[in-house]
């Protein structure tokens, strides 16, 4: 137990680091487009079978679990395009001394664009079209 | 002042040479009574000489200048030296180790890992003009000067070693120490070794290896950030690769 807990203190309290959430945030968004991208190809080579048949297919996507995946995959693609301009800020304009700042300007900015989704995707979610 | 201390220790004989001990690790509990103004070093010490004869850790100067008492406290890379144990704030101290490197027995590890990684940057200055007389004009407000600067105080106590994920995953990995101290000669105009270095330097060993999580940085007890030195290599790379013709 004792073992477990000092496992568990070592493991947990660098956490205080964002330098690792930020890190970890960005690969498991990196991930999760790269695998969002697959069926998302398949869908839109629907429309090489016509716009009928695109529309049929697309209609499948305005469900709300679908619908509420949207709203989530807005906040993935923002956390990773807005932390990448803060990796670039690091990597290339000298800003290293600025990480904190910056990844939380990050998850501020992540929060302003789901929030602003919201407005459009919750009526969305709660009333499908 | 606080009451009791609660001192749990990891231990270890040794026997084992991979850097973490096969098994669970075992951990002893001991009572310590504190005394004004205690670091974690004189509590270590106090166990060893009213407690347990047997536990080894290793110390030198006892005035931060040296580095060898660095230990994990309380899930952080630290100079036990310089830890007091009231600015803790906390009764309860679990001491182990620093991570990534072989343990010797108990507290005390081989150092080898983090000097290797240190030899194989070139850490000594080699002079681009081994036959000049004359000091080499470099001034103290200069760009050059100010660009070095906040990476010259490392005293190589290993504890951003310990502490980086990317050591953790590639034991091949230069590490921060060693990055940072290729900097500081990388750019400095009177060293011959620069382009060498860089050379050396490029690739998932070195710089690129780094996912930028500033563990070092957090843990440096002198506050460089090596995490800004293997950035600014980074940017030297880069532009050794797009004009190799320069410096």
């Amino acid at each position: 137990m004792t073992a477990l807990v000092a496992y568990l203190r070592r493991s947990l309290l660098p956490q205080v680091n964002v330098g690792n959430a930020a890190w970890l945030l960005h690969r498991l968004t990196g991930l999760a487009l790269a695998v969002y991208l697959l069926p998302h190809f398949v869908s839109i080579n629907g429309s090489r079978a016509g716009p009928a048949a695109f529309d049929a297919g697309l209609a499948v996507f305005t469900a709300p679990l679908y619908k509420a995946a949207e709203w989530l995959l807005i906040g993935t693609v923002a956390f990773h395009g807005f932390n990448g301009l803060r990796v670039i800020a690091i990597d290339f304009f000298a800003l290293s001394g600025r990480q904190k700042l910056l990844f939380w300007l990050v998850m501020a900015a992540t929060a302003a664009v789901l929030l602003a989704a919201s407005l459009l995707f919750v009526p969305r979610i709660l009333a499908p079209a | 002042m606080a009451g009791t201390l609660t001192v749990r220790i990891r231990r270890s004989d040794g026997s084992g040479a991979a850097a973490t001990p096969p098994g669970p690790p075992r951990f002893d509990t001991f009572r310590v009574e504190p005394e004004p103004k205690m670091n974690v070093l004189d509590v270590v010490a106090k166990i060893q000489a009213t407690q347990d004869p047997s536990l080894a850790f290793r110390y030198s100067c006892r005035a931060g200048m040296c580095g060898t008492c660095s230990m994990r406290v309380n899930g952080k890379n630290r100079w036990t030296c310089r830890t007091q144990v009231e600015k803790l704030g906390t009764d309860l101290l679990v001491i182990e180790p620093l991570p990534h490197y072989p343990v010797i027995r108990d507290l005390a590890v081989d150092m080898a890992p983090f000097v290797e990684s240190m030899r194989l940057v070139i850490p000594q200055f080699v002079p681009a003009e081994p036959g000049k007389a004359t000091f080499a004009k470099i001034g103290s407000g200069s760009r050059e000067r100010r660009e070095i600067d906040p990476h010259i105080e490392c005293i190589t106590c290993g504890n951003c070693y310990g502490e980086c994920s990317l050591v953790e995953t590639n034991k091949a990995y230069l590490g921060p120490a060693a990055l940072n101290r290729a900097f500081t000669l990388i750019a400095d105009s009177r060293d011959g070794a620069a382009r060498a270095r860089l050379e050396l330097v490029n690739g998932h060993d070195g710089v690129w290896g780094c996912h930028t999580q500033f563990n070092c940085t957090e843990v440096c007890p002198l506050g460089i950030s090596p995490t800004r030195a293997i950035q600014k290599l980074k940017r030297k790379e880069l532009l050794h690769a797009l004009t190799p013709h320069l410096r």
